[in-house]
C-alpha cells in the first residue's frame, strides 16, 4: 500500500514530458537530460530484448538520443513524446537489425537477484522439472536464442507487448500499423516461440 | 496452442524483464551522451543542422505515403506530357529557324551599299574602292584620342 502510495506521489510530482519538451525546445538542454534520464531505462530494455547485445543497445541508444534531440524543435505534439521517442528507437534498432544480418555474437546482460522471487519465476519453476534443472543462466541463452530466431518485425511486437506489457493500441502507433497486425504478429510469434522453447513450457 | 501453453510462453518472456544493465548505467550514459553532442556539434556544419531540420520537418504533417507517391507519379507525368505533346513551329523556337531558313528576308552575301553615313571617329582615311562599290573607311591602329590631347 505504502509502496503504491509512493509511487503514485511520485508520478504526481514528476515534471510532465509537454513542460520537458516544450523547454527542451526553447533551448533549455537541463529538460532533455531529464527527458533522457526518464526514458533511457525503458528504451535500453526496448532495444536490448531486439539486439541481444549490449553494446550495441548502448551505441543505439546514443544515437537514438542524439536524432531525437536534432529534431526535438520538429516535434509538434500530434503523438506522445512517448510514442514519438519509441517510434525514433523501433525504426532505428529495425534498420540496424536489417544491416546486422544474422551472424552476431549475443552480449548478454546479468540478469538481477529479484528473478528468484518473481511469481513468474517461481509459477515456471514450480510447474517444469526442465526449468529447475537448468541454471538462470542457460534459461536466459535459450530465452534470447527463441527471441533472435523471430523476424525482425515480430521480435518487436514482443517485446514491446509481453516484455515491456505495452496495449496493442500503443504498439500499433509506434509501428504505424493496425491492432489487427498487431495481434497477428504476435500470434505467429508465440506459436514460433512455443516450438523453440518447448522444453520449458508447461504442457498440462 | 493452447491457453496454458500461450500462459507459459508469456511468463517465460516476462522474466527477460530482469536482465538489466551494469548499476549506475543510466547515470554514465547521460555522461556518455553530453560527450557525444559536443562531439557532433565540433564535427557538424551548419548547412548540416538545417538540412536535418528540414527533413524533420515533413514526418510530422502525418502525410500519406501514398500521397507522396501520388506527388511524383504526377510531377512525371506533366514532364512527360510536356515533352511529348505536338510543336507548333510558330510558337517554338525551332519552328521559327525552320521558318527563317526558308525564306530568308536577308542576304549573307556582301553588301556593298551602305545606306547610312559613315561615322567619323578621329582621322579616318577614305579608302579608294573597285568601281560599282561605295567608299568605305578604315580605322586607324592608334586610337583617336592620342591625335588630339586635351588642354584646359
Amino acid at each position: 500500500m505504502l509502496k503504491t502510495w509512493v509511487l503514485f506521489m511520485a508520478e504526481e510530482t514528476e515534471i510532465p514530458d509537454e513542460e520537458l519538451v516544450k523547454r527542451s525546445q526553447a533551448g533549455e538542454p537541463e529538460a532533455f537530460d531529464d527527458l533522457v534520464l526518464r526514458y533511457s531505462p525503458r528504451l535500453y530494455g526496448l532495444v536490448y530484448h531486439m539486439t541481444s547485445n549490449h553494446e550495441d543497445t548502448d551505441d543505439l541508444l546514443q544515437e537514438v538520443f542524439s536524432k531525437a534531440f536534432r529534431s526535438i524543435r520538429s516535434f509538434r505534439g500530434q503523438s506522445s513524446f512517448y510514442t514519438w521517442l519509441h517510434s525514433i528507437a523501433v525504426n532505428m534498432a529495425l534498420n540496424f537489425l536489417k544491416k546486422r544480418g544474422k551472424r552476431f555474437s549475443m552480449s548478454l546482460d546479468d540478469v538481477d537477484s529479484g528473478i528468484q522471487n518473481d511469481p513468474d519465476f517461481i509459477e515456471a519453476t514450480s510447474t517444469n522439472d526442465p526449468l529447475r534443472e537448468v541454471g538462470l543462466t542457460e534459461l536466459q541463452k535459450r530465452l534470447n536464442e527463441a527471441l533472435q530466431k523471430l523476424s525482425n518485425d515480430h521480435r518487436a511486437v514482443v517485446t514491446m507487448f509481453d516484455i515491456q506489457g505495452m496495449p496493442h493500441s500503443e504498439i500499433a502507433k509506434i509501428l504505424k500499423i493496425s491492432e489487427g497486425t498487431v495481434r497477428s504478429r504476435l500470434f505467429y510469434a508465440h506459436r514460433q516461440l512455443q516450438n523453440s522453447l518447448r522444453a520449458f513450457i508447461s504442457h498440462r | 496452442m493452447n491457453q496454458n501453453q500461450e500462459e507459459s510462453v508469456a511468463r517465460l518472456l516476462r522474466l527477460k524483464r530482469h536482465e538489466q544493465p551494469p548499476h549506475g548505467y543510466h547515470e554514465k550514459f547521460l555522461r556518455n551522451f553530453h560527450r557525444r553532442q559536443r562531439a557532433e556539434a565540433l564535427k557538424s556544419g551548419t548547412w548540416q543542422s538545417l538540412w536535418e531540420a528540414f527533413c524533420g520537418i515533413w514526418p510530422n504533417y502525418q502525410v500519406p505515403r501514398l500521397a507522396y507517391v501520388a506527388s511524383v507519379a504526377a510531377l512525371a507525368g506533366a514532364g512527360v506530357f510536356l515533352i511529348a505533346q505536338p510543336h507548333n513551329p510558330r510558337d517554338t523556337a525551332q519552328g521559327t529557324l525552320a521558318q527563317w531558313s526558308a525564306t530568308p528576308d536577308f542576304s549573307l552575301e556582301p553588301q556593298h551599299s551602305v545606306s547610312a553615313a559613315p561615322v567619323t571617329i578621329g582621322s579616318t582615311i577614305p579608302v579608294s574602292s573597285p568601281a560599282g562599290t561605295s567608299e568605305h573607311y578604315v580605322l586607324q591602329p592608334s586610337p583617336s584620342s592620342t591625335d588630339q590631347p586635351l588642354s584646359f
